[in-house]
């Protein structure tokens, strides 16, 4: 046990901490949803399907967009700290252990946002110039 | 895992399934989802391992399906079919269960559930996900380590802990299924003078545990992809049912990383049943992805097996282990692999395996037992008669979706 320990410290040292990367998304919520900020690390707990309510008690409903964009590339790595192809793998396993589904894609970032507006417990991202209609607001995610 | 054909059961199963749909379930209800895994080896002696022999063999056929459905916003099922490919079909029920979600943190699970223990219990059957084809043989290999699922009624749950960090936990109870093939194991109690040859096992056999409780304990820690963690269960096993000697206990422990390129895994297991078998399995598994869809894999895999008794005629405790079969307790091995993922779904896998031991690389029953017979019989202390390395080559295409 002691050895697997000082080999995960060394391989973490290694390897290091997920690069942070610049800011090339927007989080959005239904415009009911009275949460207005979230930190990154719930935001990670949400996408991950760890967090399954907000804070006001209702249930959260989690979409993605689709797996080329490259605004989830970029939310993958700044939120999740890997990218795309090992979620996909994470999410298999979840899948496939009974613990949880992928969150819901929608193929357009368009789609996300629809999807968001229409379901008041949703969350998403869109890319940091996308044009936002009255349903939805943008989350701040702090650090 | 029971090969009993259930069929109809899987059919009813997923037929229930898709009238619950038709009944109000919107989509995102209900979702189907497969896999599956193929392979053919070659082995450089008489030896079979992982399916591999010496005339080369492709044998190892399997695929399946899994139904997850949510009732509501607190109730959910599962359940997942197998079909075994490997010479007349067979089908299998893994899993099907409910869980109820009273929170994150406390999720009620009951019926025919996944065992949560060590990384990889849970998807056993999804290959495309680990390195190799198979996962590691001195922990998951069929020595009944481990069963695929649990029966009986579990709780599970997620909380924060300080900082970035997170828990995840499964307690559970009730019985388990745990398969074993171990005609090498009960060929070397035949020159303890605990078994015939007559009695070697032929095929694979489940050690029925009752009265079980267990749990896991998985600690995610800053690092993103990155978990240390500890399983265990005890029960009671209905081969020895001479009460103190049906005890079996298992314990695992569990590291991961999982990162871009990176992938690294480690787990050390330690089985004890009664006072008259001991395990022990550890590895490390690593993977790296060089892009394009290529990735390397290298494995360092030990197991040894402590089991008492003695030769016929040898005065107790007598510890001198006969030499003739003495490679049937351990197995060392070191293979490399190369991965074409062709989609994060669908893998291409050619490994190379260096085996030291028969454990789990062993000739056929039949002449796993006239080998040993014969040079048994001629001299109880003579020289090991099988052919304790073993070289095994294997590729295989797996996929999930």
């Amino acid at each position: 046990m002691r050895k697997i320990i000082t080999f995960a410290i060394c391989l973490a040292a290694l390897v290091g901490a997920a690069p942070a990367g610049a800011q090339q998304y927007r989080v959005i919520v239904n415009a009911a949803n009275t949460t207005t900020t979230l930190s990154k690390e719930d935001l990670a707990r949400v996408y991950l399907k760890k967090m399954s309510t907000w804070k006001n008690g209702g249930s959260v409903t989690v979409v993605d967009q689709a797996p080329k964009s490259p605004v989830r590339a970029a939310f993958s790595m700044a939120v999740l700290g890997r990218d795309v192809p090992t979620m996909k793998n994470y999410w298999q396993q979840s899948l496939f252990s009974g613990r949880g589904v992928p969150p819901l894609e929608q193929p357009t970032e368009a789609q996300v946002v629809a999807f968001v507006a229409a379901n008041p417990g949703a969350i998403g991202y869109v890319s940091s110039e996308a044009q936002l209609p009255e349903g939805v607001k943008t989350v701040t995610v702090t650090q | 895992m029971h090969h009993h054909n259930v069929r109809n059961l899987a059919i009813a199963v997923a037929l229930s399934a898709a009238t619950a749909g038709a009944q109000g379930f919107t989509p995102q209800n209900v979702e189907v989802h497969g896999f599956g895994s193929w392979n053919a080896g070659a082995t450089n002696n008489s030896n079979l391992y992982l399916g591999s022999q010496n005339r080369g063999s492709s044998r190892n056929a399997d695929a399946g399906f899994t139904i997850t459905g949510r009732m509501d916003e607190k109730l959910s099922f599962v359940t997942q079919v197998q079909f075994d490919f490997s010479g007349q079909t067979q089908t299998s029920l893994d899993y099907v269960f409910a869980q109820y979600d009273f929170n994150d943190a406390l999720k009620l699970r009951a019926g025919q559930v996944k065992q949560p223990f060590g990384l990889y219990t849970e998807t056993i059957d999804i290959g495309v996900i680990r390195p190799f084809l198979s996962a590691p043989q001195a922990v998951y290999g069929p020595t009944a380590n481990i069963a695929e699922a649990f029966r009986g009624i579990g709780l599970t749950g997620n909380f924060k802990l300080p900082g970035t960090m997170s828990m995840d936990y499964d307690v559970y109870g009730g019985g388990l299924n745990r398969e074993e093939y171990e005609p090498t194991l009960d060929a070397y109690r035949v020159m303890q003078g605990r078994r015939t040859f007559a009695q070697v096992s032929d095929g694979f056999g489940t050690e029925i545990t009752d009265q079980v409780y267990g749990g896991r304990l998985m600690m995610n820690l800053p690092f993103q992809g990155m978990r240390i963690g500890a399983s265990g269960y005890h029960g009671n096993t209905a081969e020895f049912p001479i009460p103190g000697r049906g005890d079996v206990q298992t314990v695992i422990y569990s590291f991961e990383y999982v990162a871009n390129r990176v992938g690294f895994r480690s787990e050390a297991l330690r089985e004890w049943e009664g006072d008259h078998d001991r395990q022990n399995g550890w590895y490390y598994e690593g993977s790296y992805r060089l892009g394009g869809g290529w990735q390397l894999a290298g494995l360092f895999d030990r197991a040894t097996t402590h089991t008492k008794g003695k030769k016929p005629g040898c005065a107790a405790p007598c510890s001198d282990l006969p030499s003739v079969g003495a490679s049937m307790l351990y197995h060392k091995e070191v293979a490399g692999g190369l991965n074409y993922y062709f989609s994060p779904t669908f893998a291409m896998k050619a490994s190379y395996h260096h085996i030291d031991g028969n454990r789990f690389a062993q000739p056929s029953r039949d002449d796993l037992v006239s080998t040993l017979q014969a040079a048994y019989t001629a001299n109880p202390t003579g020289p090991n008669a099988l052919k304790p390395t073993t070289n095994a080559f294997l590729l295989g295409a797996q996929f999930a979706f």
